[in-house]
Parts: structure tokens; C-alpha cells; sequence
């Protein structure tokens, strides 16, 4: 049973813009697919860092569905990108 | 202190804690069964960066160890603020009471970080059938909360108030923990260093 949850990101800084920021992602899969989803969609494989709610960078191998139910809010998840790291 | 064993096989790409991969492998009940002492394979080509963060020194440990902290902070009180308020000579401390197994300077200000009550939420983490249960629990500061409470609310789908507990271990630190366990208690008490509550569920018994 796939779950479908909703991926919104941010840029943070001077990040590039996404022209369509909102992702409908498998709740399943493991955060690493946005990543490195991410990381394709931008063109840009180095120097992304990666950020729950503006808060914290959650492991490579967390399931998306787990910090949905954790950390989202308004029925999606925030997730925040930047060209360097962000939030001390 | 190896917080944070990147074991790279064809079948496990976590970043799990070593003692959380002991409690998940081993099989004390059955010594025939038994994988000790472990046979790891160690791969000098194609790391699998898209799964694994690659460790280029010991400072990717520590702002790994420190992310980790700051979700837990934000599951227990909804922002990581008790981290980020953290003086620049308490972090270090923290660190560094951490490398050097220094249990009374780590204690000195991990308590800064758990002992407010009351928490939004449990920061714990349960492994179960091969998957990572992680959810809110806002029942945390009701009075006579135990693990079974957890469990309850967690996996309703294998356990319930009929179910018989005595088929199954909850391990903690390779440790089988009683489900009568008060749960804030557990989360205070018997964290890992990254302040989660990493606590794995088997059936030994049909």
C-alpha cells in the first residue's frame, strides 16, 4: 500500500526556485528520493543541504511518511533547500 | 565512541547507532541462529552516495550527530530551540563529553535538553517487521503512560489490549524491557546519545 504525501519545498537564501515547488511523493520511500530527486530537477548534484521546517536535516534513510506525521503540517510536509548550510 | 556505524552491504544502507544494529541482528533466543560475531564486508568501490552520507572527517559526524539531536528536541517540544539556545561551550562540551565516554559532562547538559517537562511528544523510534515506526504521541505526560501505551497506539494493527506480550521482546540497549515501563521515564533515562528512544519489537513465540 502506497501512500501519497505532499512535498512542498522551499528555497532558503539563494537557492534556485522550482518552478512547481509542490511534489506528490510515495510516503513509502525513503527521504534520500527527495534528494536526490531534487538534486535532478535542479540540475545541481553539490553543495544542497536539506531542512525539515526550517529546523533540522533528516537522515538519508528516514521514511518520508514517518516525518510527515511527525513534522508536517497543513497536509504537507516543508521541506527547505540552501546552497549552504542553514540554520546554525 | 562510533555513534554512527555506516555499514555499506548489498542489504543495509542505515545510519543506524552500532548498539541499535546489535539489538536488530541478534538472536539471543536462539543460539543456532546466532550471526556473532559479525562477518561485515567492507567495499573499497561504488559507494552508494544517493543512500549513504559519505564520512569525510569527524566533523560530518558531529553535525551529524547534532541534526539528529535538534529533531529529537523538535519532536519533544515542537522547535529545536533548547539546541540552538545551547552556548557555543556547551555544545563543545556535549561533543566532547560524548568522544570521551565522559558520562558526568554529557549528563551535565543532555539534562539541560530532556528534563523540561511537559514534552508534545515522545522523540522514540520503534523496529518492527523489518520497519521504522515513528509517530506523534501526545499522551506522553498522562499520568501511569507506559510502553505498552506506545506499543498500543503504534502498532494497533499487531497488538492490542487482548494481545499476549509475553510472545514478543522489547529491546532496548540489549536490554528486554517490561512493557509496564513508564514511558517519559524511558525517554529521560534510557535514550541513546541522540536522545532518541530506539526500541525494537520481536516475536518469539507465534
Amino acid at each position: 500500500m502506497s501512500e501519497k504525501i505532499i512535498v512542498r519545498f522551499r528555497a532558503v537564501g539563494d537557492a534556485p526556485l522550482l518552478k512547481s515547488p509542490v511534489f506528490k511523493v510515495d510516503g513509502n520511500k525513503e527521504f534520500s528520493t527527495l534528494i536526490n530527486g531534487l538534486k535532478i530537477k535542479l540540475k545541481q548534484c553539490s553543495n544542497l543541504h536539506f531542512y525539515i521546517n526550517n529546523s533540522f536535516s533528516p537522515s538519508p534513510d528516514e521514511i518520508i511518511n514517518n516525518l510527515y506525521k511527525c513534522f508536517g503540517s497543513g497536509g504537507e510536509l516543508q521541506v527547505n533547500y540552501a546552497n549552504m548550510p542553514a540554520y546554525g | 565512541m562510533v555513534l554512527y556505524k555506516l555499514m555499506y552491504t548489498n542489504v543495509y544502507n542505515k545510519h543506524y547507532a552500532v548498539g541499535l544494529l546489535y539489538d536488530i541482528f541478534e538472536n539471543s533466543q536462539n543460539s543456532e541462529k546466532s550471526i556473532l560475531p559479525w562477518e561485515i564486508t567492507i567495499h573499497f568501490s561504488d559507494f552508494p552516495k544517493n543512500k549513504l552520507l559519505k564520512f569525510k572527517n569527524l566533523d560530518t559526524l558531529k553535525d551529524t550527530y547534532f541534526t539528529t539531536l535538534k529533531e529529537s528536541d523538535y519532536m519533544r517540544y515542537g522547535n529545536a530551540n533548547k539546541i540552538m539556545c545551547l552556548s557555543l561551550e556547551d555544545q563543545s562540551s556535549l561533543w566532547n563529553s560524548l568522544c570521551k565516554l565522559d558520562f558526568k559532562n554529557f549528563w551535565n547538559i543532555n539534562s539541560k535538553l530532556l528534563a523540561n517537562t511537559p514534552w508534545l511528544n515522545i522523540s522514540a523510534r520503534i523496529y518492527y517487521n523489518n520497519t521504522v515506526i515513528q509517530e506523534r504521541f501526545v499522551d506522553i505526560n498522562e499520568e501511569g503512560i507506559t510502553l505498552k501505551n506506545l506499543i498500543l497506539s503504534w502498532c494497533s494493527e499487531d497488538f492490542n489490549e487482548n494481545s499476549n506480550f509475553d510472545n514478543y521482546r522489547f529491546i532496548l540497549h540489549g536490554l528486554n524491557i517490561s512493557i509496564d515501563t513508564p514511558l517519559l521515564w524511558l525517554g529521560q533515562y534510557l535514550s541513546y546519545p541522540d536522545n532518541w528512544l530506539h526500541i525494537v519489537i520481536k516475536q518469539i513465540k507465534e
